[in-house]
């Protein structure tokens, strides 16, 4: 690292003998910003710097708010401070560091060690920056992990225990689609056929809802899966049912592998933008395809823009979809299942029942049983004594 | 006034057994006084589900029909049973089994010689006098035979417990139409061992097609209570399954039937 890409802000509360620190500043061989000593009392809001110096000697305004307002600032709250002291006075290190400094440098006089200690602030800083960044991405990947368990679970026990299979489909795009924050989504399904049929499409910017509990299929023909040809499909659904590959597109208009006309035709006939895709399969329990999953344009958390789909959505929606496929193959078995079990037939003989019934009601016993209980059946009550057949 | 209701199969392993243990809890646990015939003397087997040892068998329905003792000497006091229950064994509660004989010996002399049919109705009657009992239950024999029409003849209330089965069904057809010439009072259908894939609603509206007779439970296949392997009434143990629930709506409409008997 050289100084010459450190920004140093220097503020000297110390007029009487500026010059000395002044020029060992300029020494320094830093940008350096001065601030103006009219506002140094107030709040401080220049560019931000790499190290924050403060010029202090006997007699100088001291600024205790200076000190603490910069240091509790969110912005710049975390760029180190140093008191350079023109003085051999230890009392002036001690209230400096009292104040709130990070550092105090008494009586400064060679610039080449004041450049030293400048360097080993600004190098601790970046480190603690790199840390923080780290911890930061860390506590986004545990509150995103927190935020997929808080759907995946729930989602997990509706998926097993819901019997309509349009609110299953409802279920699973609308929850991959909350959790990456997409704007629209579509699911396919791989027919008897061997094609990909379009079972619920929606988009909430252009308010559009086909299929799945609207009863209004997609006005959309289902696409080819030409496995035949052994070639993969330009057709970005159709790649993803034949290869199984999750395919993320971070930018419609830049894709070049995948024949996205389709898609252009859409934006330039309603407005529409659309940037980001992530499609995904949908695998049974034996692991083939039978369906994909597609995301359209990950929103970011304000709801304005709209962002590529992160490494971190992927690998949760692919986590989601491998349940979701579980879920809809268990379901289209057990409708199966359920389809057979119905079809049990359970009629009965009714030539030969007639044939059993004579045989037992013309017994004698029978005949016998029958009138002493029609005689029987009139009596007041049951007594120990009467009422016996 | 007593009510009598025999829970009667045209085929074995129905859950017949199954379904008069759990019943008679069910009724028992409110507080009734409720008895329990065996009457399937050539394979008899409810008092497994009492977690009555055989050899605790003094006195059997064999040895009334034998003339060796009164009837109600036979009876075996089992209202422990619902003690395997989360709730209290309510006052007055009261749930006895006369149990038909497990000794070879006694099956097969009932068997080679019979017995008088007559004479276990008599001991329906003493049993429900002398045990002071609200309800009776009587598990029958599957199949039809004298015994059988006895028990159906007598009955206020009568349970035809079938599966989804064509044998069942075919059977059960039989049973319906010899129930409806003996004239008995109520007469329902208990779909048993039903698959939790059938739709109940559509098998209930097919065996009422059939039959004429109501459906008053369909009540589902279960492998909790094949776990269970008849070691113990499975409704006290699971009270919130879905076979459970079944056994009280079974119960609330015992419960509900008129208590006039003709005879």
């Amino acid at each position: 690292m050289s100084t010459e890409a450190i920004a140093v802000c220097y503020a000297n509360f110390w007029t009487r003998r500026a010059k000395r620190l002044d020029s060992l500043i300029r020494d320094l061989g830093a940008t350096v910003t001065t601030l103006d000593q009219t506002k140094t009392e107030a709040h401080f809001d220049g560019p931000m710097p790499d190290v924050m110096l403060l010029g202090f000697g006997p007699g100088a305004r001291a600024s205790a708010t200076f000190i603490a307002n910069f240091k509790t600032s969110p912005w710049y709250g975390r760029v180190p401070l140093i008191a350079l002291i023109d003085s051999r006075d230890q009392g002036h290190l001690w209230r400096c560091m009292e104040w709130g400094c990070d550092d105090a440098i008494l009586r400064p006089r060679n610039s080449a060690l004041l450049r030293a200690r400048v360097r080993q602030w600004v190098l601790r800083r970046r480190i603690r920056e790199k840390e923080r960044a780290k911890g930061e991405a860390a506590m986004h990947y545990s509150r995103r992990a927190a935020a997929f368990a808080e759907i995946i679970v729930p989602l997990g026990v509706s998926m097993i225990s819901e019997t309509d299979f349009d609110v299953l489909l409802e279920m699973i795009l609308a929850e991959a689609r909350r959790f990456c924050h997409a704007d629209g989504g579509t699911i396919y399904l791989v027919t008897e056929r061997d094609d990909l049929e379009f079972k619920i499409i929606v988009n909430e910017t252009m308010k559009i809802h086909y299929g799945a509990k609207r009863k209004n299929p997609p006005p959309f023909e289902p696409i080819p899966l030409d496995r035949a040809s052994g070639r993969s499909s330009t057709h970005i659904a159709a790649h993803v049912a034949l290869t199984g590959e999750t395919v993320n597109v971070e930018d419609v208009y830049s894709e070049t592998r995948f024949d996205l006309s389709g898609v252009h035709a859409f934006d330039e006939a309603t407005g529409y933008h659309s940037r980001s895709i992530l499609t995904i399969a949908l695998r049974d329990q034996s692991d083939r395809v039978i369906g994909v999953l597609q995301l359209v344009n990950a929103r970011d958390p304000d709801g304005y823009g709209v962002s590529p789909f992160t490494a971190l959505d992927q690998a949760f929606i692919e986590a989601l979809s491998r349940l979701a496929g579980q879920a809809l193959d268990s379901y289209r078995k057990m409708a199966k299942l359920r389809k057979q079990a119905n079809a049990i037939v359970v009629n009965i003989d009714a030539e030969e029942k007639s044939k059993q019934v004579e045989a037992i009601t013309s017994s004698s016993y029978f005949i016998t049983l029958k009138a002493r209980a029609n005689a029987l059946r009139d009596a007041p009550q049951r007594t120990e004594s009467s009422n016996s057949l | 006034m007593s009510k009598i209701i025999s829970i009667h199969s045209y085929r074995g392993g129905t859950g017949k057994s199954n379904l008069t243990a759990n019943l008679t809890c069910a009724l028992a646990a409110r507080g009734n006084r409720v008895g329990v015939i065996d009457t399937d003397i050539h394979s008899p087997g409810i008092h497994v589900l009492f977690q009555v040892q055989p050899s605790t068998i003094k006195l059997s329905l064999n040895d009334f029909l034998h003339n060796r003792c009164p009837i109600e000497d036979a009876a075996i006091d089992v209202t422990h049973t619902l003690g395997c229950a989360q709730a209290p064994i309510p006052d007055g509660a009261a749930l006895f089994l006369i149990p038909s004989s497990v000794q070879t010996g006694e099956i097969a002399r009932i068997l080679n010689e019979g017995y008088d049919v007559a004479l276990l109705n008599d001991g329906i009657r003493k049993v429900i006098q002398r045990l002071n009992l609200d309800y009776l239950f009587i598990d029958t024999h599957p199949g039809v035979n004298e015994e059988t029409l006895l028990s159906i003849a007598i009955s206020d209330i009568l349970f035809l417990v079938l599966r989804p089965d064509q044998q069942d069904f075919q059977g059960t057809g039989v049973t319906v139409e010899l129930a409806r010439q003996l004239e008995v009072r109520m007469m329902y259908l208990v779909l048993n061992k039903v698959l939790n894939v059938m739709d109940p609603g559509a098998l209930t509206e097919k065996a009422e097609a059939i039959f004429h007779t109501p459906v008053a439970e369909v009540l589902p296949l279960s492998e909790e209570i094949v776990q269970l392997g008849s070691g113990g009434v499975f409704s006290l143990l699971d009270p919130h399954h879905p076979y459970s629930k079944g056994v009280v709506r079974l119960a609330d409409i015992v419960a509900a039937a008129p208590t006039k008997a003709g005879f």
